[in-house]
């Protein structure tokens, strides 16, 4: 326990440090995300108290709503970067035993305050079952949910660094969702609530099979501490990087001076898992045009734009995966500065064009070429738009980005949000002068074009400047 | 006129004078050892001349090229081995070549060829398809050379050439570099195994608190009847130890 004990000590100054020597809360989205996370903290309050008199009225779904926003909110070790917690390959030449080291990564995920929200948030849940007069079977019950919440998130976030894992999540997760879709479709979908571990509690609370479910929770508790200390050990044998062999400039072979960086920056993009959000929308899209019984060129725009507020990060901190290192050998090319930010944003433009090109052919499909026309010509001036604020942020708050997370950015929660808005103005204006003024449309989205164009232009050629003067800094930022 | 050639080079952080009045004349086709104790100077020195770090004040030019008015110039001249080795994660050692070579102008064709005749001669070829990340100190070093030589640079500036490399590799390294050198190729290295520089190079400075203390030809130092080393520690303090019996004692 010394040892742990002093490590931990030391990981908690390191952690505060950090801060202290960013200057700002902002630094990895911490600013932001704890301050979101206590806005919906006391919006969960509300709901908390609402809860209980249900839950005593014996109405249990609120609560289960409430316990499904718990388990999920305990996915939150797969946002964090390890950056600010532990990369527990360092670890492995000290005498720590297997149990040491997953001690040392619990808490490490629980030192930042966004943490302790969740734990606060979690032990609320108490607060209903308590008031409900439902007694230890519901107050046990209860905890033995968070604890398997909180080790479902740790093993998930252990093996998304295992390539073989990812690969098998993809694989699931499609099949889960078709499954789940198929089960909904024939109506069976209160079958399926009912074994939900959601459901079990409740029903231990309401005093319908107590013991049963206590003895279900706790296997399932077993199990899940089980799975978490396999997954650290099998994520500090896989742990980095890499993994699998395939080449993306041998798949790509992109051509051009600047294609190998593409190809490079093409490679990280597609390792953030925000890039899987927007893929998410990509499907919903394409289920929407598939089944609709008369599609609309509206909702089918709208997905296009909520396409990229998924993908927001990505291009407002294009250097986040970068390493200092990586960020010389920028400056030892014979390259401009604009032509580095060019190859970042090009790369952004490969993996985004990826992604809708099948929305954008069954739109073709159903609702004919000029929806499909018109779709591309919102992507192109959303991408426009993103990237001309996205390459400001890059170069002027800069963070670490971790691969397979979420991207996150370093700049103020002001910034992000003006970013967002900024990024989905020309989609929402084409929106609306298509829907509103059906003529005057032909020549107004063009100027709307034209315009982002030119602000994307002159937004590579002042930052690409900026880029070569503040290098130094950006690979500070990085380290 | 000289193929380096600084003029007053100084770079401050803050209040700390990292390099002070740098001139040094290196002419075409020489191999130059660049020597000193860890933080005397030699990274700063070698990251202002290639333009990862601009001078507080000074002017060096590369081939006639100034580094301040026309870096890319300059960047487009040279052939760098970085102390940090400046690898991108998550690349293979091939990825990283492929990528090198259209930035310098070679062709496809051109790259695939230079890139397997490099690393066959640093004995990488095998290993090619490894990711940076997962190789060795050695590896990484090997791959970082041969970005360095792909473009065939006029000027070669290598930080720590031989560390952590296999003597096989070592020794092709260097007969790379004397052939270079005989081809008009000129080369700046620094290193901290003085018996390899010795042997290696026709002319040294050593750089101690930012400032030149000592700098001439290996045959002026051989006539004198010293050792690089002798001549070495002549300039550099050394710590002797004393305080450290109790290493190797039992607990």
């Amino acid at each position: 326990m010394d040892r742990t004990g002093t490590i931990i000590t030391y990981q908690w100054r390191a952690y505060w440090r950090r801060f202290h020597r960013g200057g700002k809360l902002s630094v990895g989205n911490q600013g932001i995300a704890l301050l979101i996370l206590s806005l919906i903290f006391i919006r969960y309050l509300q709901w908390l108290h609402l809860a209980a008199n249900n839950l005593a009225a014996g109405k249990t779904r609120l609560f289960e709503f409430l316990l499904t926003g718990v388990f999920l909110a305990w996915l939150f070790p797969l946002a964090t970067s390890d950056t600010y917690t532990i990369a527990n390959r360092r670890w492995l030449h000290l005498p720590l035993s297997m149990k040491q080291l997953l001690l040392l990564r619990v808490t490490s995920l629980l030192t930042p305050p966004t943490a302790w929200i969740i734990v606060a948030a979690s032990l609320s849940l108490l607060y209903p079952v308590l008031y409900a007069g439902r007694g230890a079977v519901g107050i046990a019950a209860t905890l033995l949910f968070v604890l398997l919440s909180a080790l479902v998130g740790l093993t998930l976030s252990q093996l998304v660094n295992v390539a073989s894992w990812r690969r098998g999540f993809v694989i699931i997760g499609t099949v889960s969702v078709g499954g789940i879709a198929f089960y909904f479709s024939r109506g069976n979908a209160s079958a399926l609530t009912r074994v939900l571990p959601t459901s079990l509690i409740t029903q231990a609370i309401l005093g319908r099979h107590m013991l049963l479910t206590l003895l279900i929770l706790t296997l399932l508790c077993f199990a899940a501490y089980a799975a978490a200390l396999w997954s650290l050990r099998l994520s500090l044998r896989h742990d980095g990087a890499s993994g699998g062999r395939s080449s993306a400039i041998a798949a790509i072979g992109l051509p051009g001076k600047l294609g190998g960086l593409v190809a490079k920056d093409f490679k990280y993009f597609r390792r953030l898992l925000d890039v899987y959000l927007q893929a998410l929308a990509v499907g919903a899209g394409c289920v929407y045009l598939a089944t609709a019984e008369v599609p609309t060129l509206g909702i089918f725009l709208a997905f296009i734009v909520i396409f990229f507020l998924l993908g927001a990060a990505v291009p407002f901190n294009s250097f986040g995966l970068d390493q200092s290192a990586g960020l010389d050998r920028y400056a030892l090319f014979p390259l401009p500065g604009k032509a580095i930010i060019l190859s970042k944003n090009l790369a952004y433009l490969v993996v985004i064009a990826i992604q809708l090109t099948p929305l954008l052919l069954l739109a073709g499909w159903q609702l004919g070429v000029r929806a499909s026309g018109i779709g591309l010509l919102l992507a192109t001036v959303q991408a426009f738009a993103y990237l001309s604020f996205g390459n400001w942020m890059s170069v002027s708050h800069p963070v670490k980005m971790q691969f397979f997370r979420f991207a996150s950015s370093g700049a103020a929660l002001a910034d992000a949000m003006a970013g967002i808005v900024f990024g989905s103005l020309p989609g929402i204006l084409m929106i609306y002068l298509l829907h509103r003024q059906e003529g005057r449309a032909v020549w107004q989205i063009p100027i709307v074009v034209l315009l982002f164009a030119a602000l994307y232009c002159f937004s590579v050629e002042r930052f690409g400047r900026r880029f070569e003067r503040h290098r130094e800094t950006i690979a500070t930022a990085l380290s | 006129m000289f193929e380096i050639e600084t003029q007053n080079l100084t770079k401050k952080f803050g209040r700390l004078v990292a390099v002070r009045n740098l001139n040094l004349e290196i002419p075409k086709g020489s191999l130059f050892g660049f020597l000193g104790p860890n933080g005397s100077g030699k990274s700063t020195t070698v990251k202002m001349l290639t333009g990862l770090l601009p001078p507080t004040s000074g002017e060096a030019l590369i081939g006639g090229s100034s580094i301040l008015n026309s870096p890319l110039i300059v960047k487009q001249k040279i052939g760098v081995l970085p102390e940090d080795l400046a690898l991108f994660d998550s690349l293979t050692i091939w990825e990283h070549l492929l990528l090198t070579g259209p930035i310098y102008g070679l062709s496809r064709n051109e790259t695939h060829s230079r890139a397997e005749q490099l690393l066959k001669y640093l004995d990488l070829w095998a290993k090619r398809h490894t990711y940076v990340d997962e190789a060795s100190a050695g590896m990484r070093k090997k791959c970082a050379l041969a970005m360095a030589l792909l473009p065939n640079p006029r000027v070669l500036f290598l930080d720590e050439p031989f560390e952590g490399i296999d003597p096989v590799a070592a020794r092709n390294i260097k007969d790379l570099l004397l052939l270079m050198a005989g081809h008009g190729v000129t080369v700046f290295l620094t290193s901290h195994i003085l018996e390899v520089v010795e042997r290696l190079v026709q002319s040294f400075a050593i750089i101690v608190a930012g400032e030149i203390v000592c700098c001439q030809t290996m045959a002026e130092t051989l006539s004198s009847g010293d050792t690089l080393e002798d001549l070495f520690f002549r300039h550099v303090v050394r710590n002797k130890g004393e305080d450290l019996q109790w290493i190797g004692q039992e607990p």
